[in-house]
């Protein structure tokens, strides 16, 4: 997978100990269509990532136990925190 | 500051409330991720592929979707005795002292809104001492504990990453580096241990995603609920939940010796006998349940353990860097640790001066040793003398104060010779005596026990030759002991 980064980014690293500021953005070569689609493709990542948390807990049956258990009130927020789509 | 009650009241998801980012911030990264340059490229690719990563993109790209961002820098360091393997650190407390419109993440964050229980060692101590005899114990831990749980969006503008020069990308989970990290998913753990104990397997303990389950034969299984049903019954009337800053803990009876009984469970359910539940082997039948028993659990409920990390049940097990026997009722530094610590000190005497973290790091792992060492504690002292010298330059190496290299001489001593496992601290009854012991310089020593005494004249010249009143004070003591 290192071509995942390395289609994007320089193989090597700004290093350094003290705070300077960022570099400015890439933008050579890139037309304003392609950087437009890159931003929605982007925000369109973004959006579904809000819609749907990557873990590979299952919040419904955590939810589930915990009630079961008579847990949930210890525990009232982890069911919400592991979906937080539904809140 | 929100109070821990109204964080979980409010709280709709792994909510840490990192305050707004009043301005973009996206300091370079260690020159570690130079050094190890595969190995953080290797780590970066695998966030990506794992979607925990969310990009690369500019930093305008992200500018302008989330708004001001903060970056932290990443580091990257060798585990320790994994060769080969590296842990990418976020350095989340960057910058160390404050800028204009610029805070560290962790600086704006108290770690204690996050509380948890803690299988201690004084609490596994007690809880192993309570055991019925032939019990079992058997160690698992969590997969990348911290990259499962995602944080909410809200808190993305403070978790940015700069993954080369140009680019960045927002990490979606907890990291390493970050304060709340530990809270939050030892919270989390804790509700799955609560689980665990609900339907039946125990007892079990954690420190963070590091799980110890114990398991005890079927015949001690009524005598052994009728243990935890009293300590129920104490704990509730103690109060129940405890917190105080990070740390969650129930109270339990008051021993003899005026210490309170700590549990990091409330007892409330009772063990099950699981052993009927699918088919196990002879050795497995013997006790309330098994390694599948768990899994049945673990997989409903998506709990990803390391399986190469699994120690399966067995009467001596490795917890907190300790290695406890549960047949002979002892505890010992365990073998890795004993190496770990030996290197540390070598390390540490190839230089003359040290930094702050420096002494904090190799003072952390010694007092970690004192728990199965008691007598380590007094070669501590010059260790801790040197915290203490840092003032506000914890970066300026420092000269240990005289007396260092001597207690470092006898830790390394001791690593190498290492002395007799310790018998696991229990509960003891406590005998008073009524026995005193004073000292006066200018007669003698006098003794006390019930209603006998005894007294000894200090010759002339008795406070020569180094000795002082502390001498004549401890001679005392001996005398009376």
């Amino acid at each position: 997978m290192g071509a995942l980064l390395q289609k994007r980014v320089s193989p090597s690293a700004q290093t350094g100990s003290t705070p300077r500021a960022a570099n400015p953005p890439v933008t050579s070569g890139t037309s304003a269509l392609a950087v437009g689609a890159q931003i929605m493709e982007f925000r369109t990542a973004l959006e579904r990532r809000k819609l749907k948390s990557l873990t590979p807990y299952n919040p419904d049956t955590w939810e589930a136990l915990l009630r079961s258990s008579g847990l949930i009130a210890r525990y009232p927020y982890i069911p919400k925190s592991l979906y937080w789509i539904h809140c | 500051m929100l109070d821990t009650l109204t964080y979980q009241n409010l709280c709709t998801g792994f909510t840490v409330n990192i305050p707004p980012i009043a301005t973009t911030y996206a300091p370079p990264n260690h020159p570690s991720i130079v050094t190890h340059h595969n190995a953080f490229e290797a780590s970066i690719n695998k966030e990506f592929t794992l979607k925990r990563y969310l990009g690369p993109y500019s930093q305008s790209d992200i500018k302008s979707i989330i708004g001001n961002f903060q970056s932290s820098p990443l580091s990257i360091i060798p585990k320790l005795g994994k060769p080969g393997k590296f842990r990418l650190i976020q350095n989340l407390s960057f910058p160390h002292s404050p800028l204009p419109l610029v805070a560290s993440i962790n600086s704006r964050i108290s770690s204690d809104l996050f509380p948890c229980s803690y299988g201690t060692f004084s609490i596994v101590s007690l809880l192993i001492s309570k055991l019925p005899p032939g019990s079992q114990a058997a160690i698992r831990d969590v997969s990348e504990a911290y990259r499962t749980v995602p944080l909410c969006p809200s808190e993305w503008q403070g978790l940015v990453v700069r993954v080369s020069p140009d680019l960045f990308a927002i990490d979606t989970c907890l990291c390493f580096g970050f304060g709340p990290s530990g809270g939050i998913y030892g919270a989390l753990a804790g509700a799955g241990a609560d689980l665990f104990r609900a339907k039946g397997i125990g007892p079990v303990s954690h420190w963070v995603d590091d799980h110890i389950f114990f398991r005890i034969r079927k015949e001690y299984l009524t005598q052994y609920n009728q243990h935890c049903t009293q300590v129920a019954e104490s704990i509730r009337h103690n109060g129940g939940l405890i917190t105080q800053g990070g740390r969650q803990w129930f109270e339990g009876d008051t021993l003899s010796d005026d210490q309170c009984t700590e549990f990091d469970e409330d007892h409330i359910f009772p063990l099950c006998d699981l052993s009927e539940s699918s088919p196990r082997s002879d050795d497995d039948f013997k006790y309330t349940y098994n390694f599948k028993d768990i899994d049945t659990i673990s997989r409903q409920l998506g709990i990803p353990w390391e399986a190469s990390k699994d120690i399966p049940f067995s009467s001596s097990v490795a917890y907190l860097g300790l290695t406890w026997d549960l047949n002979y009722w002892t505890v010992t530094l365990s073998n890795p640790k004993h190496i770990k610590y030996l290197l540390a000190i070598n390390e540490w005497n190839l230089s003359c001066t040290h930094t702050l973290h420096e002494v904090q790091k190799l003072h952390g792992r010694l007092l970690h040793a004192t728990l199965v060492i008691p007598p380590g504690r007094a070669y501590l002292i010059h260790l801790e003398a040197m915290l203490a010298i840092f003032g506000d330059s914890p970066f300026k190496p420092r000269t240990p104060p005289l007396g260092t290299v001597e207690d470092l001489l006898w830790w390394s001593t001791i690593l190498n010779n290492p002395p007799r496992p310790l018998t696991i601290p229990r509960p003891g009854i406590i005998y008073d005596f009524i026995a005193f012991s004073d000292t006066s310089s200018g007669f003698g020593i006098g003794i006390t026990i019930d209603k006998q005494w005894q007294a000894w004249r200090l010759c002339t010249g008795w406070n020569t030759d180094g000795r002082d009143i502390g001498w004549a004070e401890s001679i005392g003591f001996e005398l009376l002991v």
